[in-house]
């Protein structure tokens, strides 16, 4: 009766044992899921945050190239540093 | 337990998995109703809600001078859009929306009256309007990220480049020439987004892998010879009252174009403002009788053919030559009897010229000026060029040939002047001119070098340097009309020229209204710089030798000093004050590498004169390899500052501690 009983027991145990390893499976399984669409969460807001210097790069670009216009420099040796162009005679090109 | 009990147990036990037996198979159909029969179109439904497909706008590619200088790039502007069906308050939107953008509102309030979900209230709109409207958070109204076209230096070679419209696509000069490189192609972005519309990535998102073939241009454009030229032409402009203007800048070996400018200017960032006539690029879209400037071409033809020789001399006839039913007159009413070849150019007898022609005949001259390239599209990269008007032979009258010989009744493009003299200024060749050197791809390699091409010997290396020698006495000889185009210290040569322009509405040859041009080139003995320099009906110092000749003078001594990192002094015997002077050599053209190049990162840096550190600096961020010998600062690099980066091409670096 005993032997029976024990058998029982074992076989219970065992369903146990595999339908805890099922959920564990199921849990890790959910958890990698979050894990992973938080990753996708922290990529996407990478990529903005990646497209947004870029942007700023290529602004900043820009802006180097306006600053450097020859007519926005020549406007400003003129008029702030008071700079002209040299005279015919002021001229001497050296060997 | 009974076995009433136990029979009740067994009921409920048997009831329960009955239930569930019945669960379970209702569960697993509606599983395979939901993931096998009906999967693929739910499958569908549930992508087009959780996916969203982002349109990435193509990209234009860069415009930069010789030098590595942008000269158009593009940014992101917003765009401001509403969507009528969810707009509440109308009158709120209407008015706030048009205080901002400055649009009218009976156009926004139409807008709103539409059906549908989408339109447009302004395109490309300032980042400080876009701003206030994001800050405003209006139903309905929305903002969307486009390419905008952008010029950095405004007017600055502005007929050259052209613009892109709205919709990015190339609507004038270089930006509608070379579109179909420019312009990127557009990439599809793929995204996730949760129940809340929050932005997730996904493993497919494959938008930034389409091949993408377009390419950046690199012109033969120097944007400091660009911007000289069009400050001496637009105070020559103001200064004589002339309703327009063109220089050309040309390189006579090469054909390549080293400034084009035009006036009157216009800003291609707000290109719509301007009218269309203001946009043309005159220098390569219009034609004009050329006058004395053409005189060269005729006496460089009858050299050619040995039917005339320097020593020569022509009766220019007191000032009066009578040609058919006609009674020609030198210009200002000048009164010349025996010139000689040299003093017919460089007095610009028109009697004189017209003897010469006369040697020449009909033929000959013809067959010449189409050598030269008039009469027909010199080929220069750049839309919208003229043929002029070169008209048959068989038509022509005796007064038509004669005053063709002093170019009256021939119509040629500024291009053309210049390519013409650049044949006769680099010893007979004519070469095609064009604006753009190469094209270069999205990784920085060079994709298409367009090399110099010669069309064709015009005249022989002898005949050239012998109109060499007149045109420079035309300048530098005591009298010549060119006087006004001297340069200290280096020889000119070149020509003038005046022409009446023909007045439709009177159907004749107006007497007010004139083209004065100049064009030359330096140092006649080995020339570097083709310059032509026409002002439109100017008011004021109305002939060319008075208001062009300074022009080009001033704009080659600016050009001069500017390009002092590669000039050549030469001593010469004699020169002003008896002192020994100097002859300056510019070679700013003869240097191919691109220089100035730190700003664009496709393209090798100019690492002289620095130091190991910042060698390697450079080069980490970069992302290139260096392989350096010696220490101290650079003194040498292979390959040479401007050559595109190949991916694994080292570059070597010699140090010295001696500079």
């Amino acid at each position: 009766m005993s032997r029976v009983r024990t058998k029982k027991r074992w076989k219970l145990s065992r369903l146990i044992v595999v339908a805890l390893l099922f959920m564990a499976t199921a849990l890790m399984y959910v958890w990698f899921r979050v894990s992973i669409t938080n990753i996708d969460y922290q990529i996407a807001g990478e990529m903005n945050r990646r497209d947004a210097l870029l942007e700023e790069n290529r602004k900043l670009k820009v802006e180097v190239a306006t600053l450097k216009s020859p007519g926005r420099i020549e406007a400003i040796a003129r008029d702030k540093l008071g700079m002209r162009y040299p005279e015919r005679d002021q001229v001497i090109f050296l060997r | 337990m009974s076995a009433k009990s136990r029979k009740w147990l067994r009921f409920r036990v048997i009831s329960m998995m009955v239930f569930f037996l019945v669960l379970y198979v209702a569960l697993v159909s509606r599983a395979f109703q939901l993931q096998v029969v009906s999967g693929e179109t739910l499958g569908k439904l549930a992508d087009r809600q959780h996916r969203k497909s982002l349109t990435l706008y193509p990209e234009r590619r860069f415009i930069f001078d010789r030098n590595g200088q942008k000269l158009a790039a593009t940014v992101m502007a917003d765009s401001v859009y509403v969507d009528p069906s969810s707009v509440q308050d109308r009158r709120k939107v209407t008015s706030r929306l048009s205080s901002i953008l400055g649009v009218k509102r009976n156009k926004i309030a139409q807008a709103l009256a539409n059906e549908g979900s989408f339109r447009w209230i302004a395109r490309q709109i300032s980042p400080a309007g876009a701003e206030r409207i994001r800050a405003l958070d209006l139903e309905g109204v929305h903002l969307v990220r486009e390419p905008k076209r952008f010029y950095p230096h405004r007017e600055m070679a502005c007929h050259l480049l052209g613009f892109a419209g709205l919709d990015s696509t190339g609507l004038e000069g270089l930006e509608l020439r070379y579109d179909e490189y420019l312009k990127g192609i557009p990439k599809e972005a793929v995204w996730g987004r949760d129940a809340r519309g929050h932005k997730i990535y996904l493993d497919e998102h494959s938008g930034r892998t389409v091949d993408d073939r377009s390419c950046s241009l690199f012109l033969t454009i120097d944007s400091k010879i660009q911007y000289i030229v069009e400050s001496q032409l637009k105070s020559a402009v103001e200064k004589t009252g002339a309703k327009g203007g063109s220089v050309v800048v040309m390189n006579p070996r090469t054909g390549e174009i080293l400034a084009m400018a035009n006036a009157p200017r216009f800003n291609p960032n707000a290109f719509s403002l301007y009218t269309a006539d203001t946009r043309r690029n005159r220098a390569v879209t219009d034609c004009f009788d050329p006058g004395s400037v053409f005189k060269p071409f005729i006496i460089a033809a009858a050299l050619e053919e040995g039917l005339i020789t320097e020593s020569d001399e022509f009766d220019c006839e007191d000032g009066t030559y009578v040609v058919g039913d006609r009674v020609i007159h030198e210009a200002q009413n000048e009164k010349f009897q025996e010139l000689t070849l040299a003093e017919v150019l460089k007095y610009s007898s028109n009697i004189g010229t017209i003897k010469v022609a006369e040697r020449l005949g009909k033929e000959r001259f013809h067959r010449y000026v189409t050598l030269f390239g008039f009469g027909s599209k010199t080929g220069i990269d750049l839309p919208g060029e003229s043929t002029g008007i070169l008209r048959d032979p068989r038509g022509w009258r005796d007064v038509d040939f004669a005053t063709m010989a002093f170019g009256q009744g021939i119509s040629v493009t500024a291009i053309q002047l210049a390519s013409a003299m650049s044949a006769i200024a680099n010893g007979g060749v004519l070469m095609q001119p064009h604006v753009v050197r190469c094209l270069v791809d999205t990784k920085g390699e060079m994709v298409k070098e367009f090399q110099p091409v010669a069309l064709r010997r015009v005249v022989s290396t002898g005949t050239a340097r012998r109109m060499t020698s007149i045109l420079t006495d035309v300048v530098e000889g005591e009298g010549g009309t060119g006087k006004n185009a001297r340069i200290v210290n280096l020889s000119v040569a070149g020509k003038t020229g005046t022409s009446q322009k023909f007045d439709f509405s009177a159907g004749r040859y107006s007497s007010n209204r004139v083209a004065a041009s100049f064009m030359g080139f330096f140092p006649a003995e080995d020339p570097q710089m083709v310059i032509l320099v026409v002002l439109d009906e100017p008011k004021v110092d109305r002939w060319g030798g008075a208001a062009a000749a300074p022009v080009f003078r001033r704009v080659s001594e600016q050009i001069l000093r500017c390009s002092n990192s590669s000039m050549e002094v030469r001593e010469v015997a004699g020169g002003e004050g008896g002192k020994e002077a100097q002859i300056v050599r510019a070679s700013t053209t003869a240097d191919m590498a691109y220089r100035e190049t730190e700003d664009d990162e496709s393209v090798i840096p100019d690492f002289g004169g620095m130091s190991l550190r910042e060698v390697l600096r450079i080069a980490q961020r970069r992302g290139m390899e260096v392989r350096t010998a010696g220490s101290g600062w650079v003194i040498s690099q292979n390959p040479v500052p401007g050559t595109p980066i190949k991916g694994d091409q080292p570059c070597y670096v010699l140090f010295n501690r001696e500079g």
